[in-house]
């Protein structure tokens, strides 16, 4: 069964999303012309827009319309508190803990030595140029608990260093939950190397 | 080892891993029976997969897969003993830089056994006191021999003569050393080579020598192929000095 040629296009160009193959895209391009072409009309609007509009915010990198995004401008957030993160994910996922009232800086990304991305990549001279302007008093390492984000991290710390700006880093353990027989070694070892002192 | 077959409990390193699909990577691993392999493994990127803890560079594992002819598919990955201590976070750079030369110099299902305690070795160096720059010379060398193209550190190339400790050579690719008549900025003295053979490398002036002897001697095994970790380490100290 041959596509009109239109619709092999929208069923080719839905399978540029996260977790499509050529079932799922097909059954989406149906859904939309059957029975939500308003629906899919609005998709249409919305992702125009967004492609449009939406790019990274010249201070933090994360994504948004206008040169700076919600947090940077916002007077409520502490500018002295820097949490470095790899992607828009992360800054999402920190603040629905709830508990961060500092800024960001999103790398897209770590150090990836073998895939050619360095410190250029990840707009790393922004971020030094940032510690330099003296606001920021302590950077908060939020890079994957990998050895790419570990590294990462530490060269970062390097960076605060040098401009006496002090670096820490998350905590990695056991899970909130989270029970030690199925926890694994290394992140066990972990655990018990950044054990606190308690009472 | 080429063919289909159910490989169980492969000792093996990690040496690099890439994103595949939306939920799955194409591991690289450095086994020890059968050299270096690509492996697919589906689903690994998922929320609550717990193999992503294991899959880490630099730690001894032990695989299991399916070999399909070039690739193959994973099934599992545990750690292989305690998990040794991680390489600290200003020598994984070394670490990323032997993982490349491996995945670039080796050819895929070349059984290398040698090389495999030669890196074992070279890890645990690197988590050793020792300066990073040896424990990277000693593998550079050892690998080269591993690949066929082992330094004569012994003898000079035309006249088969032994290497004298006070004299300079230049080192002429494919065929060896050969004397030099005076000390430059490309000879090699004969101290460093003789130091370099019995793997006795210890000051750092020495360690540059074998440095640029080496990289020269691995430039021609890369034909001409950059080495991405080099440049990302270059760039590294240049925003850090």
């Amino acid at each position: 069964m041959q596509y009109s040629p239109t619709l092999a296009r929208l069923i080719e160009a839905l399978r540029c999303l996260p977790g499509v193959g050529p079932k799922s895209a097909q059954r989406m391009a149906f859904h939309l012309l059957e029975r939500n072409r308003n629906g899919g009309a609005e998709l249409a609007t919305a992702m125009q827009a967004a492609l449009t509009s939406v790019g990274h915010c010249e201070r933090c990198r994360m994504l948004t319309e206008g040169p700076l995004c919600a947090v940077c401008t916002s007077r409520q957030r502490d500018a002295g508190l820097l949490c470095v993160v790899e992607t828009p994910a992360d800054v999402i996922a920190v603040e629905q803990s709830g508990g961060f009232r500092g800024q960001y800086f999103v790398l897209m990304g770590h150090l990836s030595p073998l895939d050619g991305i360095g410190p250029e990549q990840l707009g790393l001279e922004r971020l030094d140029a940032r510690l330099e302007e003296g606001e920021v008093r302590e950077v908060i390492l939020a890079t994957n608990s990998t050895v790419e984000g570990e590294t990462t991290a530490h060269f970062i710390s390097e960076l605060a260093r040098r401009r006496g700006v002090r670096a820490t880093r998350i905590a990695h353990g056991v899970p909130m939950g989270g029970e030690l027989e199925y926890v694994d070694g290394g992140t066990l070892a972990h655990a018990l190397a950044g054990r606190q002192l308690i009472g | 080892m080429k063919g289909a077959g159910r490989i169980l409990l492969a000792p093996a390193y990690l040496l690099h891993q890439a994103p595949w699909r939306d939920s799955s990577r194409v591991l690289e691993f450095f086994t020890r029976d059968h050299g270096r392999l690509s492996v697919f493994a589906r689903g690994v990127r998922r929320p609550g997969s717990r193999v992503g803890s294991v899959l880490q560079p630099f730690q001894p594992l032990l695989v299991s897969f399916l070999l399909r002819g070039e690739a193959g598919s994973f099934i599992a990955a545990e750690p292989d003993g305690a998990p040794d201590a991680p390489l600290a976070a200003d020598r994984t750079m070394s670490g990323f830089y032997l993982n490349e030369l491996l995945l670039k110099l080796l050819g895929r299902h070349d059984s290398h056994l040698q090389l495999y305690a030669d890196y074992t070795r070279a890890l645990t160096d690197l988590r050793s006191a020792q300066p990073q720059a040896r424990a990277l010379r000693l593998f550079e060398k050892r690998l080269l021999e591993s690949l066929g193209y082992g330094l004569d550190l012994e003898r000079e190339a035309v006249t088969g003569a032994a290497l004298r400790l006070h004299a300079h050579y230049h080192y002429q690719p494919e065929r060896g050393m050969a004397p030099a008549a005076a000390p430059t900025a490309s000879t090699y003295s004969g101290a460093m080579l003789c130091a370099l053979a019995e793997e006795t490398l210890h000051d750092e002036a020495m360690l540059r020598e074998a440095r640029r002897l080496l990289q020269t001697a691995l430039a021609g095994c890369l034909e001409g192929r950059a080495l991405k970790s080099r440049d990302v380490m270059l760039a590294m100290k240049r925003m850090s000095s």
